[in-house]
């Protein structure tokens, strides 16, 4: 009689398998996976779901403009010709760009008083992205890659991070650093649902596990004692996700979504970009980057930001709207960054150049306190006169909103690495 | 920044100062091979051996006992990536280990590198190192190609790259480095500089170099001043005879920018700018042609930046790393010994493959990557080991079509032989067949992840491997493939042997031919209802236990093809 299949196959090949493994049984197991929306029904699922912690990294790359977005400063020389316009916290006023946020700002925090040094693009972003200075002898982690390990579940078949970039974030691909290359996210470069996540033509589901788990044995294998064994993890790593790809196919397919749905967050790549991120977010992928290009507006700065902002105003407010009504914001922690702000001096071609003395980003979601503001810069935005934050204070504060001690140290090799900069303080008036 | 300031030629020179003691402490050691600084140019295989005398001080300075030579296929394997961008056939290999002479690896290092592969493989790894983003022009490449099979001299590349002539069909395409950047004159000197004389001096645009004390401001503008003249951008490349460059400075004053090297030499421009020549190539001066002469005078910058990304190429890791670092503030992984090979490169009058030759002879490069030694792993800085390096895209490509049986790279019949032999042209066949198998491999490469510093392996990569109907055609024993070969083999290990072979450029071990026979036996067996529907479908092509034969076989060739020991150079 034939018995049931396991995904393993028969018993004969469980034996081979230990002597191959040395009597380690692989992780092939039937294990569903984590969090939910995929396969089936919720159920159990749902205390996870509320569980877990998740977070939403928009990039707004090449340098939004604090001016036109959260720190207006209408009727000033540097100001520029929108308004600014009051919002759900009182005595806090944004740019008139942004009608939809403003009402929605008690789900928001903003710290209005980074000063960050750099104003150099690809300096600046290693600067912002991985919350350290640069050193020598050390390369860190970007923040994402470093919060999808902490907060990943166990055994997940769906990637810890998915990032998306499509032509728009200058190709930056999230630095691994010290915790190496099987930390990389999954890149969504080309389009915003992986290619060749179906089987093969004329090869059955079982085959085509054997055969990977062939390739694993036979990796692993050759990588003991190798140097530069390190890169076969990375390289194992990455096929481990395929067969989990493959079974999560619905899950980058937004055409599932209601019409009504797609319809809110706007037939733009970023508003897709967002409601893809948030089904991947919903199914429980905790690390999620949706970066939006074209901010680096040394020309005609009001122009492009007339375009830019109003659809990040829509999309982000329908996105935080979307994440309520699905109880996921409780667990989701949204952050807003670039790589630093705007002049406050407006160039001979209306345009604003790099910025890093005093400019902007926002928070929303996981462990924030909703309305808070934090800090303050001059009448003209020159400076900033209260509430100095660098990039590390907001490294630290993004690790303590999702409840991640500070203080755990990595390695790299025997040099003990904690996961904020030592100095760093998070922005506790805008924690929950 | 804390650190003093230094002026960048005055901490250039305390660098070479230490170097030069460090050099000498190094010679004093081997009596045998002091050496003065002008010295004349070393044949390759002294430069090898000179290479292993400062690795063997270095190991000893940090007292680490380097890795075992590795085994000849492992070698050869290696060789054959890095000089003709694909593993060996089953010949090759058979060939090379029956060999049972001393000296068989300094001869097949010799005969790769005067065969009909290594000027196409290596001209496409200098097209990509010199074009990076703009590379895979087949012009280019060409050119790139005929200047390494014609044995030309790293500076007469330089000087055709930067100042032509470009003035025949031939000539013309080396104009495309700067025509595909001369409509940006600081694009242009940030690539040059980086390119040709290994440092980056972008982050200086706005202000000094926030992290590197060399690099001011000056610098910066010094380069783009080099190239402000320069037009193109059409294919057509030319210089103006006027325009400087300003820019406005820390101080918030507008500077107008001194024609300077990195080293700081200034070029002062003749006064009386005489007699226009507006439609000529070049103007009575050029700018162009006094970098390309300061360049050389100095020698320095120039050399290093080759000798340095070579050596990056073979070993995985610059001496100074990342090859586009090079400053005093990032020290060389073992001092004395770029500067060392970059002057007898110089010497020798720049000469590529005596270079190459050199590094692929030297003890280092021949170590093992297994790392049996009980100690913990050595710094990649310590070339104590041969590192794993990950195939690049091309590398790979080929290998993958070579290792399924899907490129042809037999030997010439005897007709081929004979239209070699009348044209004159050895390795005329060998040429057409490269180019083939590179036209096959456009089906791949750019489905795969390009070799770099932080090389990451994508899940793209794995999928694309896993289910793309290009790399299932690879494995389908249905043509005249390995796996159709492999599918007349009754005999499991016969079998196995064969395959491992044939992908992995080795004999397997008496373990895996066991454990590798019995898997196949296994899956053949295997209780898949799923795979028996298929085969119900494909009735009319044979038995279904036939179907399930061939298709244990794809499995395999697949297991081996995605192993992590056919996609890295180890």
């Amino acid at each position: 009689m034939k018995s049931k299949l396991t995904s393993c196959g028969s018993p004969q090949h469980e034996l081979h398998r230990r002597r191959f493994l040395g009597g380690i049984l692989a992780g092939a197991t039937t294990a569903g996976l984590a969090g939910v929306g995929i396969t089936g029904e919720v159920s159990a699922a749902s205390e996870l779901k509320r569980n877990q912690k998740r977070v939403l990294f928009i990039w707004l790359a090449g340098g939004s403009s604090q001016f036109e977005t959260w720190d207006p400063k209408p009727s000033r020389e540097t100001g520029g010709p929108f308004r600014s316009i009051p919002t759900a916290v009182p005595g806090y006023h944004v740019c008139e760009l942004m009608p939809k946020l403003a009402k929605q700002m008690n789900k928001i925090a903003v710290v209005r008083s980074l000063n960050t040094g750099i104003s150099e693009h690809g300096l600046a972003a290693d600067l912002i992205s991985t919350g350290r200075p640069k050193e020598p002898a050390l390369e860190y982690p970007e923040i994402g890659v470093l919060l999808a390990k902490e907060l990943a579940a166990r055994e997940s078949k769906l990637p810890d991070y998915v990032s998306f970039f499509l032509s728009t974030e200058g190709r930056r691909r999230p630095a691994t650093g010290f915790l190496g290359g099987s930390n990389a996210p999954m890149l969504l470069e080309k389009a915003a649902r992986p290619s060749d996540i179906e089987l093969p033509n004329g090869l059955s589901d079982l085959k085509h596990k054997e055969r990977e788990h062939l390739r694993e044995v036979l990796s692993n294998e050759f990588a003991r004692g190798r140097v530069g064994g390190q890169m076969v993890n990375g390289y194992n790593s990455a096929y481990a996700k395929v067969r989990g790809l493959m079974q999560s196919d619905q899950l980058f397919d937004i055409d599932k979504e209601p019409a009504a749905v797609r319809e809110r967050y706007g037939r733009t790549v970023f508003g897709q970009q967002c409601l893809a991120a948030r089904r991947l977010l919903e199914a429980g992928v905790p690390m999620v980057k949706v970066a939006r290009g074209f901010w680096d507006s040394h020309h005609d700065n009001f122009e492009s930001h007339r375009e830019l902002v109003p659809d990040f105003d829509n999309v982000m407010s329908t996105l935080l709207t979307d994440l309520d009504e699905r109880g996921l914001l409780q667990s989701t922690l949204v952050v807003v960054l670039s790589e630093f702000g705007r002049t406050p001096k407006i160039n001979k071609n209306v345009g604003r150049d790099h910025y890093a003395a005093a400019w902007s980003c926002g928070f929303a979601g996981c462990g924030i306190k909703g309305g808070a503001i934090h800090g303050k810069t001059d009448a003209d935005g020159k400076t900033v006169t209260d509430g100095e934050v660098d990039a590390s204070d907001v490294a630290a504060t993004i690790y303590k909103a999702v409840g991640i001690d500070l203080h755990k140290e990595y390695y790299s090799g025997l040099r003990p690495v904690p996961i904020a900069k030592e100095d760093a303080k998070p922005i506790d008036s805008i924690l929950s | 920044m804390t650190s003093v300031y230094l002026h960048p030629a005055v901490s250039i020179c305390v660098v070479l100062a230490l170097a030069t003691s460090m050099t000498a402490a190094v010679a004093d050691e081997q009596s045998d091979s002091k050496q003065t600084s002008s010295a004349l140019p070393l044949p390759a295989q002294q430069v090898a051996a000179k290479i292993d005398g400062f690795l063997e001080s270095h190991w000893i300075a940090h007292q680490v006992q380097p890795a075992d030579r590795a085994d000849a296929a492992t070698f050869l394997r290696r060789l054959m990536l890095d000089l003709n961008g694909r593993i060996p056939t089953t010949n090759e290999l058979d060939e090379f280990l029956s060999d049972k002479s001393d000296d068989k690896r300094r001869k097949m290092v010799d005969r790769l590198i005067n065969g009909p592969e290594f000027p196409l493989h290596i001209g496409s790894v200098l097209d990509q190192m010199v074009q990076t983003r703009y590379a895979g022009n087949k012009d280019f490449l060409d050119y790139m190609r005929k200047s390494v099979r014609d044995s030309k001299s790293w500076d007469t590349i330089f000087r055709e790259l930067m100042l032509g002539p470009w003035d025949t069909e031939q000539s013309k395409p080396s104009n495309r480095f700067l025509d595909k950047r001369a409509k940006k004159s600081d694009v242009l000197a940030v690539d040059a500089a980086r390119v040709f004389f290994g440092v980056d001096i972008s982050c200086a645009k706005c202000h000094d170099h926030p992290l590197v004390d060399d690099w001011k401001q000056e610098h910066f503008y010094g380069m783009v001043a080099f190239f402000n003249r320069t037009t193109g951008g059409k294919g057509k490349v030319g210089e103006k005879n006027e325009g400087e460059v300003t820019f406005l400075g820390a101080d918030g004053k507008e500077n107008v920018a001194k024609v300077m090297f990195l080293s700081g030499q200034v070029i002062e421009e003749p006064t009386a700018a005489t007699a226009k020549s507006d439609k000529e190539k070049l103007p009575p001066f050029s700018r162009r042609e006094q970098l390309v002469k300061v360049a050389i005078e100095q020698q320095k910058y120039f050399s290093r930046a080759i000798v340095n990304r070579l050596w990056g190429y073979f070993f995985g890791q610059g001496l100074i790393h990342p090859v586009d670092q090079m400053h005093s503030g990032n020290e060389s992984a073992i001092p004395g010994l770029l500067e060392w090979l970059s002057e007898d490169f110089a010497n020798s009058n720049y000469d590529l493959r005596k270079l190459v030759t050199a590094l692929v002879n030297s003890r280092a490069y021949q170590l093992s990557s297994r790392w049996e030694q009980g100690s913990p792993l050595p710094a990649p800085t310590r070339f104590a080991a041969a590192t794993l390096r990950p195939l690049s895209q091309r590398q790979l490509a080929f290998s993958l079509l070579q290792a399924t049986g899907n490129a042809d790279i037999s030997e010439p019949n005897d007709i081929q032989s004979r239209v070699e032999r009348y044209t004159g042209v050895t390795g005329l066949r060998r040429i057409e067949q490269y180019l083939t198998i590179e036209k096959q491999a456009t089906n791949l490469t750019s489905s795969l992840d390009p070799r770099s510093d932080d090389f990451h392996s994508s899940v793209a990569e794995a999928l694309f491997m896993s289910n793309n109907a290009a790399t299932q055609e690879l494995i389908a024993g249905e043509t005249d493939n390995l796996s159709a070969q492999l599918n007349e083999i009754q005999d499991n290990r016969v079998l196995v042997k064969q395959a491992v072979n044939t992908i992995l450029s080795r004999q397997p071990s008496e373990d895996e031919l066991t454990r590798l026979s019995e898997w196949l036996a296994d899956t053949n067996k295997l209780n898949d209802k799923a795979n028996d529907k298929l085969n119900d479908k494909l009735n009319d092509k044979g038995s279904g236990e036939a179907n399930d034969r061939r298709k244990a076989i794809e499995q395999l060739v697949w297991s081996l093809i995605t192993s992590a020991e056919f996609r890295f150079n180890h």
